[in-house]
């Protein structure tokens, strides 16, 4: 982290409105991105991207220097982006602890990928069109680089259903791009 | 490979959406709201709390005999009784909602609110142990008590509200 990152969060630590506001334009965009890949809906998102930032104001004397401050803010949205998607009473699905996922399932739908012409566009409207569910641990897996463990500490599930419920989103995601309506 | 995943990591930065115009105006906004210090949310009604215990007690302690307690035994001296066990009711009851909210999420801000709401309860404690008995036993010393009380409850209360918002924000 350079000097003048360091200095930032200190400015916002006391209080500073000027450093605040300097670190809402750095990030707001990346954290709004993050709200919305959850969220799928972008009015929703900016509101749950700008809670985020007056959480972080909030919490910032809980950050410790020199651990990663991009990650830890990317967590509290993710957090807040998931505490809005449950007040709309999402749920996520739990497999039975003794669930045996089929083997070949993943081999199966890459198979079936290598034939799709992958656009960033069509990708992004289609993930969006994703059940709230699937499109959530979608996006924390593909776009927010975490692993199913860290998914399954997230959502508060079995690693094993993060991994099914991946495949599963994925199987989802490929109908819907072979679908010309995107 | 799961080729999705590597297409993603490939061109990952194209699939950031802009944000929605005036979203800084909104937000600075909002911060303003946040920002507002805490202290001015809740100082003031435990000053103002303050100010009315130290009027009343300029106003109603007889100075000619100050030594002397007041044994009032008159009409509204059962309406004064039951009315002050009322408002102690009240005033435990929040302050047990206080400290049972600061218990389960013991945090800076919220110590200092249920610290604020301290004094104020003392506040109230000192009304009643120096103040309440030297009060004259007529309509007029109901009106100052039932002042005293309600200043006093409505701080806390506000005090209450505070935290019940603090304590969801965190």
């Amino acid at each position: 982290m350079n000097n003048a990152m360091t200095d930032m969060i200190e400015a916002c630590r006391q209080g500073c409105k000027q450093a605040q506001l300097t670190l809402y334009e750095r990030y707001a965009n990346k954290l709004y991105n993050a709200c919305l890949r959850i969220l799928g809906n972008s009015g929703e998102a900016e509101e749950a991207m700008q809670d985020v930032f007056l959480k972080i104001f909030s919490r910032i004397n809980q950050y410790r220097m020199g651990h990663n401050f991009e990650a830890w803010m990317q967590r509290i949205a993710v957090n807040t982006a998931i505490d809005y998607l449950r007040r709309r009473d999402v749920e996520w699905e739990e497999l039975p602890i003794n669930y045996a996922a089929p083997v070949d399932d993943g081999d199966d739908i890459e198979a079936d990928y290598a034939s799709v012409q992958l656009e960033v566009q069509r990708v992004r409207n289609a993930v969006i069109k994703l059940p709230p569910g699937y499109r959530v641990v979608l996006s924390l897996y593909l776009f927010e680089g975490y692993d199913m463990d860290e998914i399954a500490s997230i959502l508060k599930i079995q690693p094993t259903s993060v991994r099914t419920q991946y495949l599963r989103a994925k199987r989802k995601l490929l109908e819907l791009l072979t679908n010309n309506n995107l | 490979m799961d080729k999705l995943k590597k297409f993603i990591d490939l061109h990952r930065d194209d699939f950031d959406l802009p944000l929605q115009q005036g979203h800084l105006n909104r937000f600075e906004t909002k911060l303003n709201r946040w920002r507002r210090p805490l202290l001015r949310r809740y100082l003031f009604p435990a000053v103002a709390t303050l100010a009315a215990a130290c009027l009343l007690t300029f106003l109603l302690v007889p100075r000619s005999a100050p030594e002397k307690r007041i044994v009032f035994v008159c009409e509204v001296d059962e309406e004064m009784d039951a009315l002050r066990k009322y408002y102690n009711m009240r005033v435990y009851d929040v302050e047990e909602r206080i400290n049972s909210l600061y218990e389960t999420k013991p945090s800076q801000s919220l110590q200092k609110l249920a610290e604020e709401a301290g004094k104020v309860v003392r506040t109230v404690r000192e009304f009643e142990e120096e103040i309440f008995p030297t009060l004259s036993c007529t309509d007029n010393g109901i009106f100052a008590m039932k002042l005293q009380y309600d200043g006093s409850l409505e701080s806390l209360i506000f005090m209450l509200e505070q935290m019940e918002l603090l304590s969801d924000m965190e």
